[in-house]
């Protein structure tokens, strides 16, 4: 398991930055604690889909057939 | 109830059909018995963002008209319905519950909408929903904050809210609902109804406002699943007008309704279906599972490795993909959002791309484990949400020990089936100590919606949990 993304303020700012974001230095503060929970649970998912029996898996969101065999 | 019209509110869907269509009763009648309901009790509820009475009695008048010469437009003809406040209708507002669209007035019905024009249906307005469906309480800062009619202190859970609402206090024959990570399912379990997310891409979308493109789903809140199935069969098809349609042919999804259990083998995942979620909601479910086995149903325990994670797949994704449609408005008036929606946006903005991509791969795992389980059962069955309606104006929720998020604690069963583009049909199950309505889901192979309905309907003939009602005095 990845260890607890801890997301400061500042670190908010940065990446509302880097998305051309306008956020007011409170904000930031508001946000730095929720989003430190749901990105390390993002983390995890993504250490979990870099296994190497996961390398040759593609995205899917949809079905084609009503046959799950012939689904994937 | 109260009102001249009582009696004929408490008719199904199907019931009010049949009335109709025998000339027993007039349309009129129905508009009547649902605009009563909607004058007695929406100022408490706050079910409806707009009510089209003058219109609906028109129309009515008009169907009333044609029943008598003999003609019937389709299946519902004359019967009354609501719509969730996201679907396109012409010419009338649609706000998504927002303030951002709230002067928006559409070129065009929803896909959906014209189906059910169609087939009959009387539109009597739309429905209160959380603010452009991105969040599960309904607790609208811009039209109202909506109740629960078990009881006025609770939610009734979202992000369909008002749908569930209208259709539990029978101020409305049926509503549409949107669900992306449970919107349908969510508010037909805590208000006592019947709700089915349909498999992806079964319903059009075009010309509902979205939330998250890949997830998006609309279908039918209902009483009873004969209802759900019989309002399914007009919205499902394919349309060239939704580029996420899918061109598999439909079936007649009411032909098994009196079938029974007896030979459908149930799935269940006990390591996860079973912990974490309040004991009323456990044995409730457990019980349901119980009645469907005495009907003659074989429970099948499967595993499925990759279920945990699917919470935050979700969260990742439902929180990227609102942020991408919202990004101008975020920019340019972040004020008009509310406090809650706000903040979820700008989340959604600080992800970065592999995030979201990662998440969309897990959903093909977890899609593949489910599809590969479909070997040995037929559906499965788990609670809808782990907790009874919670109160109103709460972003928090006690399932076990403490208080937790409660967006993240809303999904815990409900994005199973969002992530893997899966059926799923929300049946009432039971009710816990405070009266408070518990739900079953199902769910189903792809494009299988049929089954879904057939195991509902064995249940609801065994039970009686569909026919009980608020009561509003």
């Amino acid at each position: 398991m990845t260890d607890e993304t801890q997301i400061s303020a500042e670190a908010v700012r940065a990446l509302a930055t880097a998305a051309a974001l306008p956020l007011d230095p409170q904000r930031a503060e508001d946000l730095a604690e929720r989003l430190s929970g749901w990105l390390t649970g993002a983390n995890e998912l993504s250490e979990k889909m870099s296994a190497p029996e996961h390398l040759q898996r593609q995205p899917t969101a949809t079905f084609t057939h009503p046959d799950p065999e012939l689904s994937e | 109830m109260s009102g001249e019209h009582a009696d004929l509110a408490d008719l199904s869907l199907l019931q009010a059909a049949a009335a109709v269509a025998a000339r027993d009763v007039s349309p009129l009648e129905l508009v009547e018995a649902c605009l009563e309901q909607i004058e007695a009790h929406d100022d408490a509820l706050h079910a409806f963002i707009s009510v089209y009475g003058e219109s609906a009695l028109g129309v009515a008048r008009a169907a009333e008209a044609m029943a008598a010469a003999g003609h019937l437009i389709g299946p519902l003809h004359g019967v009354p319905i609501a719509l969730k406040d996201n679907i396109a209708v012409e010419g009338l507002a649609t706000t998504a519950g927002s303030k951002i669209l709230a002067d928006w007035l559409p070129a065009e019905d929803a896909t959906v909408v014209g189906r059910l024009r169609g087939a009959g249906a009387i539109v009597l307005g739309k429905t209160n929903m959380h603010e452009f469906a991105w969040g599960g309480t309904t607790a609208n800062p811009h039209y109202g904050v909506a109740r629960n009619p078990w009881r006025s202190d609770r939610f009734p859970a979202g992000s369909s809210g008002g749908s569930g609402i209208a259709v539990a206090a029978r101020m409305s024959y049926a509503a549409l609902g949107t669900d992306t990570g449970g919107s349908i399912r969510l508010p037909a379990a805590v208000n006592g109804i019947v709700g089915i997310r349909p498999t992806i891409g079964r319903v059009s979308n075009h010309g509902v406002v979205p939330l998250a493109w890949s997830m998006d789903t609309v279908g039918p809140m209902t009483r009873t699943v004969a209802d759900c199935a019989a309002m399914f069969a007009v919205l499902a098809g394919h349309d060239p007008r939704d580029s996420g349609s899918a061109s598999v042919p439909t079936v007649d999804y009411s032909r098994d309704l009196d079938r029974g259990a007896r030979g459908l083998r149930v799935g269940i995942v006990p390591s996860y279906f079973f912990s974490h979620l309040q004991p009323a909601v456990h044995d409730a479910v457990r019980e349901a599972i119980a009645t469907l086995e005495r009907l003659g149903a074989q429970v099948v325990e499967v595993e499925i490795d990759h279920i945990e994670g699917n919470i935050s797949a979700q969260l990742t994704i439902e929180s990227c993909e609102p942020s991408t449609y919202h990004q101008r408005w975020l920019r340019e008036r972040p004020e008009d959002y509310g406090a809650d929606v706000r903040i979820l946006l700008e989340m959604g903005e600080l992800h970065l791309a592999t995030h979201y991509l990662q998440a969309q791969r897990y959903r093909a795992l977890l899609r593949e484990q489910f599809l590969d389980a479909f070997r040995s059962v037929d559906a499965f069955v788990c609670p809808t949400l782990p907790f009874t309606a919670t109160a109103v104006g709460a972003d928090s929720v006690e399932i076990e020990d403490g208080e937790e998020d409660m967006l993240s604690a809303i999904m815990q069963f409900t994005g199973v089936s969002s992530l893997t583009g899966l059926p799923a049909l929300a049946v009432p199950c039971g009710f816990d100590a405070d009266g408070l309505p518990i739900g079953m889901q199902v769910i189903g192979r792809p494009f299988d919606e049929a089954t879904l309905f057939r195991l509902g309907a064995a249940f609801q003939a065994a039970t009686d949990f569909h026919h009980r009602r608020p009561d509003l005095s």
